[in-house]
This record gives structure tokens, sequence and C-alpha cells, in this order.
């Protein structure tokens, strides 16, 4: 996947081994840096001091939701891929991006990153 | 004047006739058409229901009678007779409809406005020939009865006004039928009873309910006959002889079979099964001869019977009767046997009719004469029924007579005319001169010998060339020779010769005798005569009388006629008075002076004239043959000689001529002086017939008042009389149709009435009116019944009570009230029964409802006031019309404040929300549920609610909605809790699969062979799992660090190897989770190399909880001692080692120092919480 080749990504999650997992599979996929957060202030943080050609975020992290970053990221212009165990249909996020269901696997992240770089997808394209 | 009859032998009977001519009296009787059974017609008027009954309920039903019974009926007024007889008959009562038949054992009923007769054995109807008021259907009827069937029938008369049924009467005796007459003193109404008795031709006058036995005893007799006696004869002249002696009347020469069936009928009356029998009762009852002898003369005539003989007496015999004739002219006329007159005043009227047309007016004398003095009294009377007028042509019925009630009465002028009297024709000497001899129907009711006889006596009677007139069947008896034949079909006969011949009185002297030899108490010496004697005393002794001391005949010998003739006037029995004119004054005094001297007289050389002038000369002799009785002998031609000294012959030829003047002065004073008396008394009388006069005009007037007031009375009672047949009426189809059993019963608790209703309680028949109640068979307690209503009787107050039938199978309600008459008397009870069983039994399931009901009703009333929901009803206007306490408190306002007030003043906000669904539910009458409402009331925070409204009905009209509203506040809530739950569990889940699935990754890239790899998955998980379980066990809010560690490590905790010491510290879930995936890394890889992993090695774990400015923070110690050698490098590049150094780093924020020291692994691991 070229668009994703050394692209450099902020991954948003608060399990330490979800992220582990997350992680290599982005590499899996080719991506170049990804910095972890697992916090909402990590990530803030992070957006601040880089810029980050795509996101993947957990929506619920310790308790709270990652959507206002996600928005104020996705004004910034770096598109946001949700990943969550929550299914998509009738939440809030829908419009917001891309979503890839809980657990991961390569396939869904590959094709979630795709349409989210190629800004396709609003609402339903649920993987 | 004593005696008026000389014992003689005679008798006179006219003949049986009926309105279709006369009938032979040798005919049988039984009627032109006789009927299978004996026709036994009643008839009544006033009170004859009464009597019906009292007859019906006498007569059995198999009598084997016809009953036809003739009732004066309003013409305008259908007849209840029938419905009225038949409940006292089992015999069947029908109203008699034209041509019905008779048949036994029947009861025939005259339909009301027709006249009813009975022709060929069939009764037959017709319109009535006269007006209202001239009707007598009895009558008419019984006419008609005897005719049809004769002595096949009975009449009878009972009760009533008037006279009807007294002619039918005598028709029907006539033809040989019984007559009865309800005893007067008996019948309500004695009018018609009266009457018929005083036609002296009744059979028996007796009470009702005897009647039909005497009826049936009458016919049942009928089958003995008479006629088959042996001694038939004997029979026939002891009858006679007991007449005879009884009466002094003789019927021997009566024909024979009309006086046997006579007897037989009269024997039948009394009940006399023998010839014997009926002798002794004849002997020792001189009623019953006096009773015969009226049967023997019944006859009926009328006026211009045979026309065709009074059409030729008027144009042949009267003008020549009347040519010539001067006012100094008398015309005499003799109609022997006149029964009661119709044939002298049919005459009488026929010369009043020519004198009419003359200007000459001769004296008439008619002689109507007879034995029946009876009949004589009806002659006298002059007033007739109509039947007996009905030949007189209309024209001489307007002239001659008057109607008077119900009767025809001949004019004056007529009745003067007419002398009636009572005159035998047989043993009295006749009248002489006479110019026409009526006798009619008379000799055919005697033999052959005695018809001879009794024509030269008419010739003897009757003037030169005088006309003699017969019945229709009667003739000359073969003397051409005294009478020639002017008309044979009339009848009328002209006497020849001028001579006329003697005729020895009595005819019949002889005829008597011999045939009652054993009766010698009876006889007399002169009839034992012997033959030779009898024929001198007949042909050779002079003509002599026996007289006695008033110069009355008492015998006579024959051949007396030439001396003895009637005189005019009064007739009379005495030889002074009957001697012909000259020979009178010898006569009186040949008795005198032999009476006087007590010795035989004679008067010589007496001149008497006969006929054709002539002078005889006749010797008088009186000879005195005891103190009573002297013999006086007429004697002509030859001197009586003297009989020598015992004679003492005192002859009269010396009777001086003053002597004799003066006896005739001593007569003349005597007789002045008589008249004188006379005259005063004639005065006298005139006087008081004057007075009398006054006072019946003046009562006239009163009576004619009086009649027009009673008319107008009359007038209203029959108004009366209609309403009441007809409120009668509407009562008879109130009771016949009422379904509810009602009893009428009289003071003596005897049923009056009953409806059929009650046939359902009592068994009760038509014929039970009038039966004790008590006789009444009765499923209900007749013996309470009947004391209830002797209570109410005596009380006269009403009793209600309920009645038990069959042990409450059925229930009336029974009121017993008193019967009140008109004068407000208790005269009765009356029962009506109610039937209330499907009441009471309804009234029971309603008791049951009722209290089903109530216990809903309740039980709805108990979930309105607590269920937890809002209940409200409300009207078309949306105001309170009910609400409960729930939906009081809902809304925050106490009911009472509710009520009445509009749901928009209340409650706007619920308004607002469902005043549409209300508009809908009115209109479409369906419910609307669950609508969902979210409000505010009052400073309350807002609430959820769902509204129900649903239509209330009354008769099928919507009058109301209710509304429910539940608050669902709390539900709501839940719901979205859940929703929240939910969305945390899939999160979990997600993530522990997320978390799985990395373990999975991770093992699966470190492993170096399959089996250790699937071993340490396990283990991982497990470890994982054993502190979901903790959590789990806690509802996932925090899990003890303590059992954290005891799960991870109990597989080495034996052999003291491992010291633990730390507080008691509860993590939350996800610190807990992390800490024992830490913790597992830990200890696998001190059990894989480090402490666990060899003998010497030791483990201790310490941890504390410290509290900071930025929270809590727990610090745990992991030191390993005694391990010996040390750790592969690459242990430290391991997944375990990673997870060790970072999972608490990036998951808790935490902080981990791990160290590979000689002795052992040494971590610390510093957690905010």
């Amino acid at each position: 996947m070229e668009e994703l080749r050394g692209a450099s990504v902020l991954l948003l999650e608060d399990e330490f081994l979800i992220a582990l997992d997350a992680e290599e599979i982005l590499k899996g996929l080719g991506v170049g840096d990804v910095c972890t957060a697992c916090t909402l202030a990590d990530a803030e943080r992070l957006v601040q001091a880089h810029r980050f050609d795509v996101a993947v975020f957990d929506v619920n992290i310790n308790g709270q939701t990652s959507l206002a970053l996600a928005e104020k990221l996705i004004e910034a212009g770096t598109p946001v891929l949700f990943a969550t165990g929550y299914g998509m249909r009738g939440r809030a996020f829908s419009h917001l991006g891309v979503c890839v269901s809980k657990p991961y696997t390569p396939e869904r992240f590959r094709l979630g990153l795709a349409q989210t770089l190629r800004r396709e997808a609003f609402g339903e394209a649920s993987l | 004047m004593a005696q008026d009859r000389i014992e003689g032998t005679t008798g006179r009977v006219e003949e049986i006739a009926s309105q279709d001519g006369p009938l032979s009296p040798d005919r049988p009787h039984l009627g032109a058409h006789p009927a299978a059974c004996p026709v036994i017609g009643l008839g009544a008027s006033a009170g004859g229901l009464e009597a019906f009954q009292a007859f019906l309920g006498a007569a059995p039903a198999d009598a084997g009678f016809a009953y036809v019974l003739v009732q004066h009926l309003d013409p305008n007024h259908e007849s209840m007779l029938a419905e009225l007889l038949s409940r006292r008959t089992t015999m069947p009562v029908r109203q008699v409809v034209d041509g019905a038949a008779i048949e036994p054992n029947c009861v025939y009923l005259i339909p009301p406005n027709a006249s009813l007769i009975i022709e060929r054995a069939k009764l037959k109807l017709s319109e009535f020939s006269e007006p209202r008021g001239f009707r007598r259907p009895i009558d008419v009827f019984f006419r008609s009865l005897a005719v049809d069937q004769g002595s096949n029938a009975a009449c009878v008369v009972l009760s009533g006004t008037g006279a009807d049924g007294s002619e039918g009467l005598r028709a029907v005796k006539e033809a040989g039928g019984l007559t009865l007459v309800q005893d007067p003193g008996s019948a309500k109404y004695d009018g018609m009873p009266k009457s018929a008795a005083a036609t002296g031709l009744v059979d028996k006058v007796l009470n009702v309910p005897d009647m039909p036995g005497a009826i049936r005893d009458y016919f049942d007799r009928s089958q003995a006959s008479v006629f088959s006696l042996p001694d038939v004869t004997d029979f026939l002249l002891n009858v006679c002889e007991e007449l005879r002696r009884r009466l002094g009347h003789d019927f021997s020469q009566y024909k024979r079979n009309t006086m046997l069936r006579r007897i037989q009928r009269r024997m039948q009356v009394v009940g006399a099964t023998t010839g014997a029998d009926y002798l002794a009762l004849l002997r020792d009852n001189p009623e019953e001869a006096r009773l015969l002898f009226r049967d023997l003369l019944i006859n009926v005539t009328c006026f211009f019977r045979d026309s065709d003989g009074f059409d030729f007496l008027r144009r042949e015999v009267i003008p020549e009767l009347l040519r010539g004739k001067g006012a100094a002219d008398t015309i005499r006329i003799w109609t022997p046997g006149c029964s009661s007159g119709e044939e002298a005043y049919s005459l009488a009227i026929l010369i009043a009719e020519a004198l009419s047309r003359t200007q000459t007016r001769p004296s008439v004398q008619i002689f109507a004469t007879d034995i029946d003095e009876a009949m004589l009294q009806k002659a006298r009377s002059a007033s007739y029924p109509r039947s007996a007028v009905k030949e007189v042509p209309p024209e001489l019925l307007d002239r001659y007579f008057f109607a008077q009630d119900d009767d025809f009465v001949l004019m004056q002028s007529v009745r003067d005319m007419v002398r009636v009297s009572n005159h035998n024709l047989i043993k009295d000497p006749p009248f002489s001169r006479v110019d026409l001899i009526a006798c009619r129907n008379l000799l055919i009711y005697l033999n052959t010998n005695l018809q001879q006889r009794l024509i030269p006596v008419f010739h003897y009677a009757l003037k030169p060339n005088g006309w003699l007139f017969l019945g229709s069947a009667e003739n000359i008896a073969s003397r051409g020779d005294l009478f020639e034949t002017l008309d044979p079909a009339a009848k009328i006969y002209r006497r020849r010769g001028m001579h006329r011949q003697s005729v020895a009185m009595p005819l019949v002297v002889e005829t008597w005798q011999g045939g009652n030899g054993s009766n010698g108490e009876h006889a007399r010496p002169a009839d034992r005569a012997d033959a030779a004697t009898r024929r001198v005393m007949e042909r050779y002794a002079p003509p002599h009388v026996v007289v006695n001391r008033d110069n009355e005949i008492l015998r006579s010998s024959s051949r007396t006629g030439r001396y003895l003739e009637l005189a005019e006037g009064a007739p009379s029995n005495k030889v002074t008075d009957l001697a012909k004119r000259g020979l009178r004054t010898a006569v009186r005094a040949v008795l005198d002076s032999a009476r006087r001297a007590s010795k035989r007289t004679i008067k010589r050389d007496v001149e008497v004239e006969t006929e054709g002038d002539a002078l005889i000369t006749v010797d008088v002799v009186a000879d005195p043959l005891n103190e009573e009785e002297t013999l006086l002998i007429f004697h002509e031609g030859a001197e009586v000689r003297r009989d020598g000294e015992a004679d003492a012959e005192v002859r009269i030829d010396g009777y001086s001529q003053e002597e004799r003047v003066k006896q005739l002065e001593d007569e003349l004073d005597e007789t002045r002086s008589k008249l004188r008396t006379t005259v005063e008394e004639l005065e006298t009388s005139n006087e008081e017939l004057k007075s009398s006069n006054e006072e019946m005009m003046s009562m006239n007037e009163e009576l004619q008042s009086s009649n027009e007031e009673l008319a107008t009375v009359n007038e209203e009672l029959k108004n009366k009389v209609d309403q009441l047949a007809r409120a009668n009426s509407d009562l008879q189809n109130f009771i016949e149709s009422t379904q509810v059993p009602t009893i009428f019963l009289d003071r003596k608790m005897r049923i009056r009435s009953f409806t059929p209703a009650t046939r359902t309680l009592f068994r009760f028949q038509e014929q039970d009116r009038g039966r004790p109640f008590s006789d009444v068979v009765s499923r209900a307690d007749q013996k309470q019944l009947e004391d209830l209503g002797q209570r109410v009787l005596e009380s006269g107050e009403p009793i209600e009570q309920e009645l038990s039938v069959e042990n409450g199978k059925e229930n009336y309600a029974l009121r017993v009230l008193p019967y009140r008459d008109l004068h407000d008397q208790t005269d009765g009870v009356i029962m009506v029964f109610t039937d209330v069983t499907k009441i009471r039994q309804a009234q029971a399931d309603v008791a049951r409802t009722e209290g089903l009901a109530r216990q809903r009703s309740q039980e709805i009333e108990t979930l309105y006031k607590t269920a937890p929901v809002g209940m409200a009803m409300l009207d078309r206007n949306k105001r309170f019309l009910r609400i409960n306490q729930h939906f009081s408190d809902l809304a925050g306002d106490p009911i009472d404040t509710l009520s009445g007030r509009s749901l928009r003043d209340m409650i706007p906000m619920l308004a607002d929300k469902i005043e549409g669904a209300i508009a809908q539910v009115f209109e479409r009458g369906k419910p609307v549920s669950n609508l969902e409402v979210t409000m505010r009331i009052g400073d309350e925070p807002v609430r959820d609610f769902l509204a129900d409204v649903y239509p209330y009905e009354e008769d099928g009209r919507i009058t109301a909605v209710g509304l429910i509203l539940k608050d669902v506040t709390e539900i709501r809530r839940l719901e979205r809790e859940m929703r929240r739950l939910m969305d945390e569990l899939q999160h979990r889940v997600k993530n522990t699969l997320a978390s799985v699935a990395s373990i999975v990754n991770q093992t699966v890239s470190a492993a170096t062979n399959k089996k250790e790899m699937v071993g340490t998955l396990k283990k991982r998980i497990s470890a994982l799992a054993a502190t979901h379980d903790l959590l789990t066990l806690d509802d996932w809010r925090d899990a003890s660090l303590n059992d954290i560690l005891e799960s991870e490590l109990s597989p080495y905790m034996q052999g003291g190897k491992i010291n633990i010491s730390g507080p008691e510290v509860r993590l939350p879930p996800k610190h807990a989770l992390t800490l024992t995936l830490t913790l597992h890394e830990l200890t696998t890889n001190a059990a894989k190399y480090g402490a666990l992993g060899n003998d010497a090695g030791r483990l201790s774990i310490e941890w504390f909880v410290s509290v900071e400015a930025s929270g809590r923070k727990l610090k745990l110690t992991w030191i390993e001692s005694g391990v010996p050698g040390v750790p592969p490098a690459n242990v430290k590049q391991s997944f375990g080692t990673k997870l060790i150094r970072s999972a608490v780093i990036h998951d808790l924020q935490g902080e981990c120092v791990y160290n590979l020291a000689v002795g052992g692994v040494q971590c610390t691991l510093t957690v905010p919480f």
C-alpha cells in the first residue's frame, strides 16, 4: 500500500497489549513511525509536537471519549481511523471517519487506513 | 130449581178435528208423520229459564225422548239459553236450524225471532207472520206437534204470563197427546199455567221436577193396549155404567174404538195398567169420572168450518128463511152439540149480514145447546182465540168482532141472537117449531143405531120445510122419507111432509139395561122387568111421566111428545112448563088436587092442539105414588075407569068457575108482588151498576196513565238489560281470556265461577259450578285455602299470602278478596292466584348476581384506589368526572380540587399532549394507547409518562373517556443505564478479546516449539481469567491484591519459599488486570529461571500504599533471592519482560524498576490508583 509507506501514525490506545498488537500490525503494513499514546494527555502532547499523516484512535480511553481530539485533528487535516469495541452504527462519531472493530486484524487495518487516507468514506464504511 | 137433568142414557161427543179438516174419530191418532221417538214440546215465557233448568235437571239423558223448548225470546238478542241449559243436562242442547230432524235424547231450542213448527218429524223455522205482541209461538208449535205427532207427543206448559200454549195444548190433547202443566203455585209467573189449566184439558198439574218421570211413565204404559183385553166389551160397558151413574150421561152408544182409545189414554195418564185397576179408580174417585167425561167430549171447532156448507146457507137457505118475515116474526135456529159456540155464532153472523141488507127486522133466536157446561161457559163468553177465527172472512171479522187482549170477542148484536143452554139432545125433549137445525160433527161419534133415532127427532123439531145442516162426514141415515137432500156436498137437507110424528123421549131408555146385571145396587126394578112388560110399557101403556113435588120430571115414558114440548126462553124441566098450551092448566090442577087429597085425580076431555092445528081430547090423570113422586098420565081415546073405593077418585069436572078465578087471581097477586120486588131489585142493581161504571171509568184512566208509566219503565229496563247483557258478555270474555287463575266462591264456599287458567291448580269441570269447593281435586292445600276464604268471609278484609305448591316447586301469590254484591255486602270470596315461580327464581338470581357485582365493583374500586397508575374520567368538555388517588398524586392536586375542573386548567401540559387523542376517542370509539408524555408538573423535575385514553360507553353512546397515566420516569432512566452498561460491556469484551489476540500474537511470535507455546498461552490466558473471576466476584468493581497474588502463586506456596506481606488493597479492574499480567510474567520467569525454579530460591513480595497530593499510590516490591547464576540476556528481549517493564507504565501511568541483580530479579512497581 503505497500511501502508507513511511507515513507517520499516531496511535491512541490505553491497553498496552492492544497497542503492542496494533503497532506490530501497522508496522507490518509498512507505515513509518508509530507514536503510541496511552492517555488523551499523551496524545495531545504528541499532536502539538508532531504532525502525523494519519491517526488511529480508540474511542474509549480510560472511560473518556477521544472524539473531541479526533475532531481537532481532522480539522487540522489529519484523518482519523477509529478503532473501537463499539459498533459504528448510530454512534456520534460515525460522520468523523472510518471505523474498524476490535479485535484488530491486519486486513481490517489495511482497508480502514486506505479508506481514511483517500477520504472516501463517511459514515457507514464499517469493516 | 134443583135438578136440571133426568137420569138418562145419552152422550154427545164431537169430532176431533185439526187445522187440516175433520179427522174421523176412528182414524189412528199416532199423528201424520210420527218421529222415531216421542216428541215433548215445552213452552214457557217469563220465568221459563228456571223452569227449563228444573225440567232438564230432572230429565234422564237416556229416556229416549226429544225435547223441543219454545220460549218467548227477544228477537233482538242472541239467546244464551242453550249455553245456560247445557250446564244442566248431558243431552246435547241445540238451537234449532231449519230442517233439523228429530232425534231421541236431544234438546232443541227455538232460536230468537223465528216461528217454529214440526212437519214430517223435522223442525221448520219461518218468520213470524204476526207483528210483535201478537205472536204465540208456543201455540203454533203445539198445534203443529198435534198434527204431526198425534199421540206420539206431549206438551208441557211452564211459567209465563199471558195465555200462549193453551190453544196448542187443546190441540195436543185432541190429537191424543199428553198434556202437562206446571203447578201455578210453583211457577214464577202463573199466567200461562193458569190459562192452560183453565181449558180443563190438562192431564196433570205437576211440579216441574216431577214432570220427566210422569212423561216417561205415560209413554211406557202406551205399550199395554186396552184393545187387547179379552173382556173388552164388558170393560167398556162397565166404564159407561160408571159414567152414567156418576154423571147421568150414557156413552154406550158412543163409537167403540173412539171410546177405547180415549179410555186407554186416560189409563196411561193415571197409571192404571189393567182394566180392573181403572174401573176401581173410576168407582172410587168421582173426579176421574169427570176427567174421563171431559176427555170423551174433547173437540175443536172453528168459525165457518167447511166453507162450502156455509156458502150454500148464505146463498140458498138464509134468503129464503128471511123471505116475507116482518118484525113480528121469529126465526128459530137450533144448534145441538154446540160445544164452545162457534157454529151458532157463525150462523148468527150470516143472518146479521143478510138482515143488514133488508129493511125487515124479524127477531132471531139461535139455541146453542150442549151437555158440557165448561164448553157452554166458553160459548157464553163469546171470546175466541185467533186460531178459531182464521176462516172468518176479514170483512166479517172487522164488522162482528173486536179484539180484547189476545182474543177476538163477538159484537153484542150477534151475541144477543144466541141463547146458550144446557140440553141433552138424546134424553131431553127436543125444541120445536125450529126453522133450521145445524148439528155438525156429532153423529159421527155415535153408533148407527143412535144416529137412526136422532134423524126423526130433528124431523119432529123442525117446522115443515125446515132445514137440516149436518157435518161433512154425516148423513141422514137413509131417512129419505123424512128429509130431501138439497146439496149432498154441503150436507144440507130439507124436512119433508107437513105432519110430525111423535118421538119417544128419551131415545135410548132401554139400551143401558141388561149389560150391567151384576151391578144390582145401581139398577132399578124397572130395569129388570121382562121384555114383555117393557114392550107393554113402551107400546101400549099411555104416555106418562113421573114428577116430584116441584113438578120436575124424574122419568118419562115414550110418546110423550104429543103433550110436552120445549117452550120459549130458558129450558125447564118442569112438566107444568113443558106441557103444551091448553094442557098446562089441567096438569097443574090435577097435580095440586092429587097431592092435596093424596088420591088419584082425573081431568077429563082436555083439548090439546097438535100439529096441523088439529084438536084432540085427552084425560089427564095424576096418581100420587108416594110422598114425593106423582105419576102423571095422558089418556087419549078411552075413558079412565074408576078402579074402586080404594082409588077415592076425585073428579075435578066440578071445579067451579069462581074457584078457578080465585086461583088465577092469587097467582096474579103473587106474580105481581114478585115482579115488583124484582123491579126494585133491578133498579137497585142498576144504580149500583151506574156507580160501578163511574168507578170503572176513573180506574180506567188511572190504569191508562199507569200503563204509560209502565211502558216508559219498560223501555228503561230494556236499555238496562242491553247494557247488562253487554257487560255480562264483556265479563264473560274477560274471564275466558284472563290467564290469571281466579275462583269465585259463594257464601257457603260453593263454586260460583272460575277462569280456565285455574285448571293448572285445580281439576275443575264445568259441572263443578255450584259444588262445594272442598269437593274439588287440587294441587294446593285445599284446607288452607278454605280457612283463608272463611277468614275473609268473616272479616270482609282481603288477605294476601304466598302459596307454595308441591314443596315450593311452584309459588303463587294468593289474594283472597271479599266478593261484594250490589249492596256492598260480602257475598262470597274471590281467590286470585298469581304465578310467581319465575319471579322468585329471578329474584334469587338477581340477589346472587348483585352480590357478585358488588364484589367485583369493590375489587374494581380497590384497584382504582390502589393501582399504581393514575386514572381519571373525563367528559366531552374534558372536565374531570372522577380521579383516583394516584392520579391526584401525579397531578399534585387533591381529588376535590380536580373534580369538575377541566384538564387544560389543571394540567395544561398534559392537555397539549392528549386533547387530540381524547377527541379522536370520542369520535371513533377506539382506545388510543401508549401516548408518550414528558412533562413537568409544578416544580418537580421533568418526568416521563405513558397515557392511555379509552372510551366509556353508556347505552351504546360514548359519554366519557377514561384516562390512564403511568409514570415511566424511572423505567426510562433504567433503560438509559442499561444501554450504557451494554456499551461498557461491549467495550470490555472487545478489549479483552483484543488483548487475548495480542497475547496470542506475541506468544506465537516468541515460541520455539508448539507444545511450549500452547502451555504458555494457556497459562497467560488462565491468569487473566482468574483475575476476571475475582473481579466478577465483586461485581467488577475491584479485586483484592492478596487474592490476585494467591491465585497466581498458589502452585508454589508450599515449602515456605514465598513471603508475601502488605495491607489489604482493593484494586480497580484495569489495575487488577494489568498487575495480574505483570505478576504472571514475573512468576513465570521466576519459575523458569528464578527463585521459584530451584530449591534454594526465595521470593519476597511486599507492598504498601502511600497517600500523596496527586492521590494514592501502591508500591509493590518483588525481590527474588537465592538464584544462582546470571539470568540469560535474551530474557530481556522476551515478550514477558517487555510486558513487565511497559504494561504498568502504559496502562496505569505507573513506574516499573526491573533489575536482574545477583541472586535474582528485583522489581518495584509503583501504581497510582
